[in-house]
């Protein structure tokens, strides 16, 4: 059985792509088809115009469940560590760990072990690690998806932060629809249905900065409302 | 988090943990002392204490803790050495573990005494022959128990170091080796307690020194307060390997929060 079916998607350089749709509506299969991890039957991915079998260097990915991710039996200076070995090697593996523990606020955490610290926290090494390894092309599975209420808001705002810094070419899974509209440059939207398949693509029609969460709310409350309805409308067909 | 016990709770508890000892060491003592046992089968507990005290003091106990614990530990590191790596690598590949799977399960539960006839075969009534008795299950203990630590390493844990590029050696040394370390040390535990089992059992049958073979011959010279002293030094020795291995995992495992314990 097939789970996608007449799936294409493309994502502009610099660009953030969000996937949204019910689970188990292939959002997550088509990540790892980009990462390489899954071999579609049919089909094929390119990166920056090059067609790509396996896993590409370009890409990195953050996933979910942090606490499968990350080295349980190396501290959090460790983990991050790797992510700047495994990169492109031009620049210094500790000054690279070392400034982006700062920049996702753990530098006073280095040396504690990823089983002492909080989901958030945790979910934090993984975006730093990710950072440090710098792909050119990064895909997110639901990274706060595990997340409370209060982290979650303030993952998604550094995150924000961070991309527009570094502006890298993101795919984004998600159930969240605030957070696809709230992240992204266009929302592709899955049907319910199997196999998968895009049913339509929004371009999200907010203007960056879009920082603070708060101050964005009050601005386009009614929008993101409208714009809500609209994409549940769409997964319901 | 657990509250502190306080030193009330400790005492207590240690009550608790000697006294079914004591108790047992008081029959011990007593049985034979008003003729309830003959003290040619159970000398009285004081007399064993004597006598351990003499093997203590002349030295000879060392001697012969010396001689076991070494054939020991030569089979055990023999074992862990070789079923660690090999371990890791057939809980990672799936091919590997296809084609041993059942040749595992086969051989494992082939209790390594029943080997004796072919290992006296082939070595002769030599070192070598009790060294393969303690090396055969010791090794198996420690294959599984690395096989199923490795198979309990994260996928997403993999596929996010894939993604990295990170090396199939890389991938050995930093993910699969300590992933498999918790499968490793209920390994170790089992592979502790079996190999004094057949350290014993191995000189009892094949050594004319060790332990095993001291409380053999002295039971055949009717030197009963001797074999006993031996037993207990067994005793001793099996609950200190334990308490070892667990202080070693402990601090091995300090990253774990599920210790297998």
């Amino acid at each position: 059985m097939a789970a996608l079916r007449d799936v294409s998607l493309s994502v502009s350089p610099g660009d953030v792509a969000c996937l949204v749709g019910a689970s188990g509506c292939g959002k997550s299969t088509l990540l790892r088809i980009a990462a390489g991890l899954l071999t579609p039957t049919e089909g094929s991915v390119a990166v920056g115009g090059d067609s790509v079998t396996g896993i590409a260097d370009e890409v990195g990915v953050v996933f979910q469940n942090y606490d499968s991710t990350l080295l349980q039996w190396k501290t959090v200076y460790e983990n991050v560590h790797v992510g700047a070995r495994l990169g492109d090697g031009t620049r210094n593996p500790d000054e690279v760990t070392r400034s982006y523990l700062e920049l996702v606020g753990l530098d006073e955490f280095a040396d504690r072990m990823p089983s002492e610290l909080s989901g958030g926290m945790k979910q934090r090494v993984q975006v730093a690690r990710m950072l440090a390894y710098d792909p050119g092309v990064l895909l997110c599975d639901e990274p706060f998806g595990a997340l409370d209420a209060q982290t979650k808001r303030t993952l998604q705002e550094e995150f924000l932060e961070l991309l527009r810094e570094d502006s890298t070419t993101t795919l984004f899974v998600t159930h969240d629809i605030e957070e696809a509209l709230f992240l992204g440059d266009e929302v592709h939207v899955f049907t319910a249905k199997n196999p998968g398949r895009i049913e339509e693509t929004i371009s999200v029609p907010f203007d960056r900065p879009r920082f603070p969460k708060s101050a964005f709310e009050r601005r386009h409350a009614d929008e993101v409302v409208r714009q809500k309805e609209r994409v549940y409308e769409v997964m319901a067909l | 988090m657990n509250a502190v016990p306080s030193p009330r709770d400790t005492g207590r508890k240690q009550f608790r943990q000697l006294a079914p000892i004591a108790l047992l060491l008081l029959l011990w003592e007593i049985a034979p002392t008003v003729g309830l046992v003959p003290p040619l089968i159970l000398p009285p507990f004081h007399e064993v204490l004597a006598t351990l005290a003499e093997l203590v003091v002349s030295f000879e106990l060392f001697e012969l803790l010396a001689v076991s614990l070494k054939r020991g530990l030569v089979a055990y590191v023999l074992a862990v050495g070789t079923a660690i790596p090999l371990g890791v690598v057939i809980g990672w590949k799936r091919t590997a573990y296809e084609y041993t799977e059942v040749l595992i399960d086969a051989l494992r539960p082939l209790p390594s005494v029943a080997l004796i006839p072919i290992f006296l075969l082939v070595f002769g009534p030599t070192e070598t022959t009790i060294l393969a008795i303690i090396f055969y299950p010791t090794f198996f203990y420690q294959l599984i128990g690395t096989i199923y630590g490795t198979q309990n390493v994260d996928q997403t844990l993999v596929d996010s170091m894939n993604v990295m590029g990170m090396s199939q050696r890389q991938l050995f040394r930093h993910v699969f080796l300590p992933g498999s370390l918790p499968g490793i040390f209920t390994g170790i535990r089992q592979t502790t307690a079996t190999m004094l089992i057949l350290v014993i059992v191995a000189e009892m049958l094949l050594a004319t020194d060790g332990l095993g073979s001291f409380i053999m011959e002295t039971q055949r010279n009717f030197r009963v307060s001797e074999t006993y002293a031996g037993i207990l030094t067994i005793a001793i020795l099996g609950y200190l390997l334990n308490k070892a291995v667990v202080l070693v995992q402990r601090r091995v495992l300090h990253w774990s929060e599920r210790q297998t314990m």
